[in-house]
């Protein structure tokens, strides 16, 4: 019994430090506020001041990362939902529409480089143009 | 496209895994959470190992009573101490998403691939507890003991191995993740 459960637990630890060894080598970029893949059409990137980047699925996803951070955030680049163009978040357009881009978090943020696609998105899907979300009020 | 299931539920400030730790414990609910999964996890291997020692024959019948009810007091106690540590503590920081508290993004989206194990250890060393209660309180018929107490000793064995398993993966992962 006793030489059993030693292997089972030497096992054990095998699988653990294989799982670990998965995580920090082998995993492909998921959001870093709910670890879902990220769609290339809706990626948020955050920028820290320490030049790393956070990717995240939504823009819900990461403003909610956002709020609780924002003082080490030097910069947040949004993609252009039409060309799927990576733009700095104070040049693009936010809409808020009835179209989901997300069904599980309800994200209903749309990100558009040029102004006229967002007016027009907003129109087709009873939205509104609304402010940079990755604002902080002074 | 492959989707969280559960950010807008398990994310919330009010949901019920924060809300009633916080209600038992006060605000430092997280760490006194931490401290009790390790507390009663380590505990209850112990008297399961004890269980399996060579000790366990010189024990009173009172004592080994006592040892036997405090264990399954212990198993019970340890499942929402377990449940509420995972969602709460461990899930977070395995993930390595602080603020993402599902235990089925865990489980089932392969960002821990071994978490289904670290888990299945868990809910079988407990069953196991259970299940040595039940051969206990059913088969105390004195032709039957002999089978009885070999049983008893093979699935108390695997609940101690799994428990301890359990526990070493978790604290593998933390410490190396």
């Amino acid at each position: 019994m006793t030489k059993k459960i030693w292997i089972g637990l030497v096992i054990s630890i095998i699988v653990a430090l294989g799982g670990v060894a998965y995580q920090k080598f082998l995993r492909s970029p998921r959001c870093a506020f709910d670890g879902s893949a990220v769609p290339p059409i809706y990626e948020v990137d955050i920028v820290l001041s320490d030049r790393s980047v956070k990717k995240y699925c939504s823009i819900y996803c990461a403003v909610q990362w956002f709020k609780n951070n924002h003082q080490v955030v030097d910069h947040v680049v949004v993609t252009d939902e039409i060309r799927g163009k990576k733009i700095d978040s104070y040049m693009a357009y936010f809409v808020e529409s009835e179209l989901i881009t997300n069904e599980t978090n309800d994200n209903r943020i749309h990100v558009f480089q040029q102004r006229q696609d967002a007016l027009t998105h907003a129109e087709k899907f009873h939205g509104t143009v609304i402010d940079d979300p990755f604002t902080m009020d002074e | 496209m492959s989707v969280s299931c559960c950010a807008t539920f398990f994310d919330v400030p009010l949901r019920p895994s924060a809300m009633i730790p916080q209600a038992i414990f006060g605000i430092h609910f997280q760490k006194i959470l931490f401290v009790l999964y390790y507390l009663i996890n380590i505990i209850l291997i112990a008297l399961l190992f004890l269980l399996l020692s060579k000790k366990w024959l010189s024990f009173t019948v009172f004592s080994k009573k006592i040892v036997v009810y405090s264990m399954a007091i212990v198993g019970v106690v340890n499942i929402p101490v377990v449940i509420y540590t995972l969602i709460e503590n461990i899930v977070p920081r395995l993930m390595q998403l602080p603020y993402h508290h599902c235990i089925y993004c865990f489980m089932g989206k392969g960002v821990v691939p071994d978490a289904p194990v670290m888990l299945g250890l868990f809910v079988i060393g407990t069953f196991a507890i259970g299940w040595m209660g039940i051969l206990r309180m059913l088969c105390m018929n004195a032709e039957t003991q002999p089978v009885t107490e070999h049983l008893l000793k093979k699935v108390n064995g695997l609940s101690a191995f799994c428990l301890l398993a359990s526990l070493m993966m978790v604290t593998i992962h933390l410490i190396f993740t």
